[in-house]
């Protein structure tokens, strides 16, 4: 039987290109930018000069207020940016389908309460509107995404329905685009108002409790290491972004973890006790070196040890980007994508990095990652932010890409040796 | 001639945008090749004026998207065959991009 790789890819194209997942990927990528400028706020006080830590120590709370509105608020602004998204793939307005899902969003997630003057005498606060901090942040998650999404469909239906309020011509589009989410956005904002609100329902809790299930992925255990890679590389090895079908998936649990671990920084521990091991970050630094399949390790081989004219000139050209993370030059070129040579090291190498990550975290032999950092960053120094500050970080990385190299090499060496002979029959033909 | 070059993020894209680019200056041709994310390009077809509009491989789960958003700007759309994908693509690329606009 001819197994058709083609068919194959298509197929998980399709997957991949599923509307929402789509949508939830490029939305929540809005909270990337605010994400690493509050992280360094997280990371400024983990400096390991003693002199420093003594220097910030009373700014404390003050580093923690972009963590708090950067990290802490990811719900927020994720809403806004999936709303948005979807919109863009349906043609609606970005910014009135966004405004509206947030204010779901809100109403749904967010319980206000009142603290009276009396109640501001007796604790110190201040008297007025409280908002409880939790579900603006990675608690909210859910929420926000389901927010965003019916949101938009309900716009939707409404519009193509037209069932909207039309203004005359000649008034500007962008003021008779904002008219079109009218009725919609009240039927929403009051459907929200009464499950919440009225009927008191909990529909954050809710929420979270349907996708228990995946929570196991949160949890900071073997099986969450092992599977993210695998998706991630059998994806890739069809030519599909892995990040595409892991990132809607995996993010949801991961985050709450690092803004777990920044919270405990805020409240004085270090990288060494913070709580979770499991982020985004983990995978980043320590098994993608060089981009998914842990690639820099054939862009290392390719420059230094090739014979063949053709991985000469690929090594040369793939190792810069690949120092940098990006790895399509090489997926692509050589390729790696669909080459029956390199499909075992692929899934074998980033797996073998996640698992002696895995074993170095639980042993205490190197620190969490406790912030998020620029992904185009050359591992071993991404890596040593990312823990704050960790230099133990960086041995890790470099025994990691040489467990890599070793994975890779047999199956360079064939793959190499193979093209050699094909060049020397092409040249041959030409003589 | 002006090229929109889109993958994921526009990372990988601004790489290979430099090799089309080089390439049609070896050839004495005037070409603006810009590199953009598959979120951006409904918006960089709305601010800028292109010629053809071309998505990276690993991105095929957009390419109906993009497709569609191509042709409502009224102009081409060329998905990059998996093996031209690569900093050495240039010429054959610069040679698609050609045989599609004349």
């Amino acid at each position: 039987m001819k197994f058709n790789s083609d068919a194959m890819a298509g197929k998980m194209a399709s997957l991949a290109g599923n509307r929402y997942l789509t949508a939830i990927r490029d939305g929540m990528s809005i909270i990337i930018p605010v994400s690493i400028v509050g992280s360094f706020f997280t990371i400024i006080s983990q400096l390991p000069i003693e002199a420093w830590t003594k220097f910030i120590a009373p700014f404390t709370e003050a580093l923690a207020v972009p963590v708090s509105f950067s990290i802490g608020f990811m719900s927020l602004y994720a809403c806004y940016g999936i709303a948005a998204s979807l919109a863009n793939t349906y043609k609606l307005d970005k910014i009135s389908s966004g405004t509206v899902a947030t204010m779901v969003y809100l109403i749904l997630a967010i319980s206000p309460s009142t603290i009276t003057p009396a109640g501001a005498k007796a604790t110190g606060l201040l008297a007025g509107s409280a908002f409880p901090g939790a579900n603006f942040g990675a608690k909210g998650l859910f929420t926000a995404m389901f927010a965003a999404i019916i949101t938009v469909e309900v716009i939707r239906f409404f519009k193509e329905r037209n069932i909207v309020i039309k203004m005359p011509k000649g008034v500007p589009s962008a003021v008779s685009n904002s008219f079109v989410a009218l009725i919609p956005a009240a039927v929403l904002i009051i459907a929200a108002w009464l499950l919440k609100e009225v009927a008191n329902f909990d529909v954050n809790a809710g929420l979270q409790t349907l996708f228990t299930p995946l929570g196991y992925f949160a949890k900071d255990n073997f099986g969450s290491v092992v599977v993210p890679i695998l998706v991630n590389s059998v994806f890739w090895i069809f030519g599909v972004h892995g990040a595409a079908i892991a990132t809607p998936i995996f993010w949801p649990y991961w985050y709450p973890n690092l803004t777990a671990n920044m919270t405990a920084i805020s409240h004085g521990a270090t990288a060494a006790t913070v709580p979770h091991f499991m982020t985004e970050q983990f995978f980043q630094w320590f098994v993608y070196i060089g981009g998914a399949g842990s690639t820099l390790a054939i862009c290392i081989l390719l420059t230094f040890f090739s014979k063949s004219s053709l991985g000469k000139t690929m090594g040369k050209v793939t190792i810069i980007p690949g120092i940098f993370n990006i790895n399509e030059p090489i997926m692509f070129g050589l390729p790696i994508v669909l080459n029956p040579y390199f499909v075992i090291p692929f899934i074998l190498a980033p797996l073998a990095e996640g698992v002696i990550t895995y074993l170095a975290t639980i042993m205490n032999l190197v620190n969490k990652t406790v912030a998020l950092v620029p992904w185009t960053l050359p591992a071993p120094i991404g890596a040593f932010m990312a823990t704050g500050f960790d230099w133990r970080a960086i041995v890790l990385v470099l025994i990691n890409i040489g467990v890599s190299l070793a994975i890779y090499w047999p199956f360079f060496k064939a793959w190499d040796k193979n093209q050699v002979t094909k060049e020397k029959n092409a040249e041959l033909e030409e003589a | 001639m002006n090229v929109l070059l889109s993958c994921s993020g526009g990372m990988s894209s601004s790489l290979i945008a430099e090799a089309i680019k080089d390439e049609a200056e070896k050839n004495g041709i005037t070409a603006v090749v810009d590199a953009t994310g598959t979120e951006e390009v409904g918006d960089d077809l709305n601010n800028g004026s292109y010629d053809v509009v071309l998505l990276a491989p690993q991105a095929v789960y957009r390419k109906d998207a993009i497709e569609a958003e191509a042709k409502d700007h009224g102009v081409p759309f060329i998905m990059i065959p998996r093996d031209l994908y690569n900093p050495l693509g240039g010429p054959k690329l610069l040679e698609l991009i050609q045989a599609e606009l004349n």
